[in-house]
């Protein structure tokens, strides 16, 4: 795909601005109204979602050519998909993120790209991360367990992701550690490539280099393969979304089912083994991640006709994002009580630490997570819980209010 | 760049760098508009600059600069349709999206003052919890309702318990063309925000007019807009996380939905009048079916059309009016259907309905209520044209669309639009009265040459009969361009004319552009 086959999709916006709010039926106080993040902060059409459709015409129609400035636009996002879904809400024919998308291909294409996300794709190639970071900064958070590694040739059920993020920070490791620990006495046939594990590049789709992707992708899915694997199950919000959409859009077949780690324990817990462990007094409120929600609903397929007449299961709405695992997670946890904020599920406002923003719009960023804060203490919760250790960073940067990773709230809770 | 460096540093210095620009592609973000035009284009002109003030201060400064150098600028807001498009190269828009707040909502003398982007569904969440309601246009809870009392048209849904939405602007403060900050009606002097009619200077008629003047008047900085007793719900109880069709929205039991299908033109005006003169109903529009499926189900529509014995069956219940009842007591509630119920049978109409406890009435009632969903109508073919439009006594605006529809049948059967089954009329009623409203819609695909063409000769022939057989004025027509508009001048006892004499006297340069006059 590329941004011309999406001039029709362009040229439908009706400039209802329905992608900058949330839907008014939907809303339930007006301070919380507001769903794209992008133009809370830059105010100017061209930052929401119809403005970067508008955009897209633009050069579509030769109105104006790729240039510094629709580098600006395209990356002065989060990536959140919140203007797709709400205008999904009222049209089946635009596909208002996969837009952003295809406008930030074209700026790699023509070269208008920002040395800081340079950096981080060139070392995936080189460093097998997208974090920048050399390899001898992995930490190895298998050290110590009896759990199958690709390494020495093994091969089981569960091909445990982990993720660049949770690799290369001491207190995510350590979680992860104790993860595999926890699913390890379950008896799950676990598989896990440890310090070798190659990175998901969900970055470089994200940012729109799609061929460093793509190279980065097929070595995850041959070490897939080589695992032997039936099913992937990720720590890594942002990979989930990656394996979900960007992967088989771009022909990369996993060959496994793929499921987040709040997918399987809530399973677990369905099943009958995971029980709740130490009750836990306090009020919480969770932020959906926009990677494991709307961003993460998996790849339909192409519709070649005109997307007007498209059915809905080919439509891509948002609505089959992860929402219910975690949910039923807090609420397996003795004592604790689930406060919903108002914009939740596929209508959640981002945390803004996503699709590049950190390292080249701190602002959004800031502006963004610290939008986000207000909504979870205006719940009067005790503390916000996420499931996306970006998230979870962003959110405890603005302070004012604990921030806690759900899967640490199953380690002290459940059993 | 049109506009000089000098000046573009003078408006940066009052807005900041951060919020002026002359990109292109931002420029080009303000020049697209599908709706509301009179060809079925989709570039409007763009921008020379867009600016972002903050407050009424930096409006009033950007203005006597505009003035300094001769530079033509437009306000707008939430942006909704072509006639927020700038007007020339050199045109720079007057974005207030920084200026959103719900200043005040005086409950207790049922006005809020609002700023331009204060969209209409938020004041609506505010006013709702004091048991007050406002009106919202067709254009929806997204849009402003600033922009809407101001200074475009003003017909809803809900005109029949609030009225036309250019009578709820109460006072205002108003940056005149001459850049002066000008308080209107009864806030001058710190008179409050009560009337647009004074104590103080009663510029109402002329710097709003009856349809307007689209952001082209000086620029509205804040606004007090009329509030409305409701005794409807003041919050949703969404119980499953479904989109606008599916959500299980918890109706009180005093709100009740009825579908009203009389089969004929005459049947459904006799029916309008006593509507009108019962005052039973909060929300009340025609909306036809042809429209509606078209918008809510194109695929399904598009198909049962073409099948001669269903299309039949469809045209029985193309003059559909959705109403909306509220009781404020039970006995009222009471009363209310009662009168409903009666005039149903007075009129040959089919009635049902009642507490909206289905998936379709739910539906209907919250499109109503919040205006939501008016989005939804460009699923078919992708876009619609509104002609007619002018609000006259109600049997005149059946007869307009009694006309439209004949016009609409003739072009379907030459096969040069969508099938809508001929009746693609809004008509609905304002204040309880015999005054009426009727949009003519043709729903058509831009990108199909037959069917944009179609539009202009669905937009002239309407424009057409309305002039040769006395039926009103212009009204929505005015999409139809400036020659459509000035047709009907004198029949408008020379509105335009005087409208331009006014522009003339308050902007003798002309700087702040209408779009379609």
């Amino acid at each position: 795909m590329a941004l011309m086959d999406y001039k029709v999709d362009q040229g439908w916006c009706n400039r209802c601005s329905n992608c900058k709010f949330i839907p008014s039926y939907r809303s339930k106080k007006a301070e919380t109204m507001y769903i794209c993040p992008s133009i809370t902060r830059y105010h100017f059409n061209a930052y929401s979602g119809c403005g970067k459709l508008e955009v897209g015409y633009s050069i579509n129609d030769r109105h104006s050519e790729v240039s510094a400035s629709t580098q600006s636009i395209a990356y002065k996002c989060t990536l959140c998909g919140a203007c797709d879904y709400t205008c999904k809400v009222f049209r089946k024919d635009i596909d208002v993120a996969e837009n952003i998308e295809e406008l930030r291909k074209e700026c790699v294409q023509a070269g208008f790209v920002y040395p800081e996300h340079k950096a981080l794709i060139d070392s995936v190639a080189k460093n097998g991360n997208q974090l920048n970071r050399p390899p001898s900064d992995r930490i190895d958070w298998a050290d110590g367990l009896q759990i199958k590694q690709t390494a020495q040739g093994d091969t089981g059920d569960i091909y445990f992701h982990v993720g660049d993020l949770n690799s290369f920070d001491r207190t995510l490791a350590e979680r992860t550690k104790k993860v595999a620990q926890l699913l390890l006495r379950k008896n799950i046939d676990l598989i896990t490539s440890g310090l070798s594990e190659p990175s998901a590049a969900d970055k470089a789709f994200d940012l729109g280099f799609i061929d460093n992707g793509k190279a980065a992708a097929q070595k995850l899915a041959a070490e897939v393969k080589r695992s032997g694997a039936k099913m992937l199950v990720t720590l890594d919000a942002h990979a989930f979304t990656a394996f979900h959409w960007y992967y088989p859009r771009y022909g990369i077949e996993l060959g496994v089912e793929v499921l987040h780690i709040t997918e399987l324990l809530a399973r677990l817990y369905a099943d009958g083994l995971l029980h709740s462990g130490t009750p836990l007094d306090k009020a919480v409120t969770y932020h959906d991640p926009c990677n494991l929600g709307r961003r993460s609903e998996p790849y339909k397929g192409e519709y070649e006709g005109d997307k007007r007449r498209r059915p809905m299961h080919l439509t891509r709405t948002g609505d089959l994002g992860v929402y219910a695992a975690p949910r039923t997670l807090l609420r397996a946890i003795p004592g604790l009580t689930l406060i919903e904020m108002d914009r939740i599920k596929g209508w959640s406002f981002c945390c803004g630490n996503g699709a590049g923003v950190q390292e080249v719009n701190p602002d959004l960023l800031r502006n963004t997570s610290e939008n986000r804060m207000v909504e979870a203490k205006l719940t009067g919760a005790d503390a916000v819980v996420t499931a996306c250790a970006m998230c979870e960073g962003a959110l405890a940067t603005v302070g004012g209010m604990e921030v806690i990773d759900l899967l640490d709230l199953v380690l002290e809770h459940m059993e | 760049m049109f506009i000089s460096e000098e000046a573009y540093k003078e408006i940066e210095t009052i807005v900041g760098a951060e919020y002026i620009t002359a990109d292109e592609q931002i420029c080009d973000s303000y020049a697209q508009h599908l709706f509301h035009r009179p060809d079925p284009q989709l570039w409007v002109q763009r921008p020379a600059a867009v600016v972002l003030p903050a407050t009424t201060e930096e409006v009033s400064a950007f203005v006597k600069v505009c003035n300094k150098y001769k530079i033509k600028y437009k306000a707008t807001s939430t942006g909704y349709g072509a006639h927020n498009g700038a007007t020339a190269p050199d045109c720079v828009l007057v974005d207030l999206r920084r200026m959103n707040r719900v200043i005040e909502v005086d409950e207790k003398n049922m006005i809020a003052i609002v700023e331009p982007y204060a969209s209409s569904g938020e004041i609506q969440r505010k006013v709702w919890d004091k048991g007050l309601n406002l009106c919202i246009t067709t254009a929806g809870p997204q849009s402003s309702t600033l922009a809407s009392i101001t200074s475009h048209q003003g017909g809803s849904c809900a005109g029949a318990s609030m009225g036309y939405n250019g009578r709820n602007l109460l006072a205002c403060e108003w940056v005149a063309p001459s850049g002066e900050i000008v308080h209107v009606g009864s806030n001058d002097n710190g008179g409050g925000w009560f009337s647009a009619d004074g104590p103080g200077p009663s510029l109402k008629a002329m710097i709003r007019g009856y349809f307007g003047f689209d952001g082209a008047m000086g620029i509205f900085t804040k606004a007090a807009v009329k509030l409305y007793h409701w005794a409807g719900m003041r919050d949703y109880e969404i119980s499953n996380d479904g989109n606008l069709y599916e959500a299980d929205v918890a109706v009180p039991e005093n709100m009740h939905f009825y579908t009203l299908i009389h089969e004929t033109w005459e049947d459904l005006g006799e029916a309008y009048y006593q509507l009108g003169e019962a005052e039973i109903c909060t929300y009340m529009n025609k909306f036809s079916i042809g429209v509606t499926g078209w918008g809510y189900m194109p695929a399904f529509f598009e198909k049962a059309v073409k099948l001669p014995h269903l299309r039949e069956a469809l045209k029985m219940g193309r003059h559909r009016t959705v109403i909306v009842v509220v009781g404020n007591s039970e006995r009222d509630l009471a009363y209310k259907v009662d009168c409903l119920k009666q005039i149903a049978e007075d009129t040959n109409a089919i009635l049902f309905g009642g507490h909206a406890d289905t998936a379709y009435a739910k539906a209907h009632l919250c499109s109503l209520v919040k205006a939501d969903g008016y989005a939804s109508l460009f699923n078919g073919p992708g876009t619609f044209h509104v002609a007619m439009g002018a609000d006259e006594a109600l049997s005149v605006t059946i007869k307009q669309a009694q006309y439209a529809q004949e016009i609409k049948e003739r072009m379907i059967a030459e096969g040069v639009t969508a099938d809508d089954l001929g009746d693609g009329a809004w008509v609905g009623i304002y204040d309880q009265s015999t005054r009426g409203h009727n949009e003519a819609t043709m729903i058509f695909d831009p990108r199909d040459p037959v069917a944009g063409g179609s539009m202009g000769r669905y937009s002239a022939e309407c424009a057409e009969v309305l002039y040769t057989k006395h039926l009103g004025g212009i009204g929505f027509a005015a999409f139809g361009g400036p020659e459509q508009v000035m047709m009907f001048d004198e029949a408008a006892s020379n509105y335009y004319k005087h409208t331009v004499r006014i522009k003339e006297i308050f902007d003798p340069d002309n700087l702040a552009n209408m779009t379609f006059v």
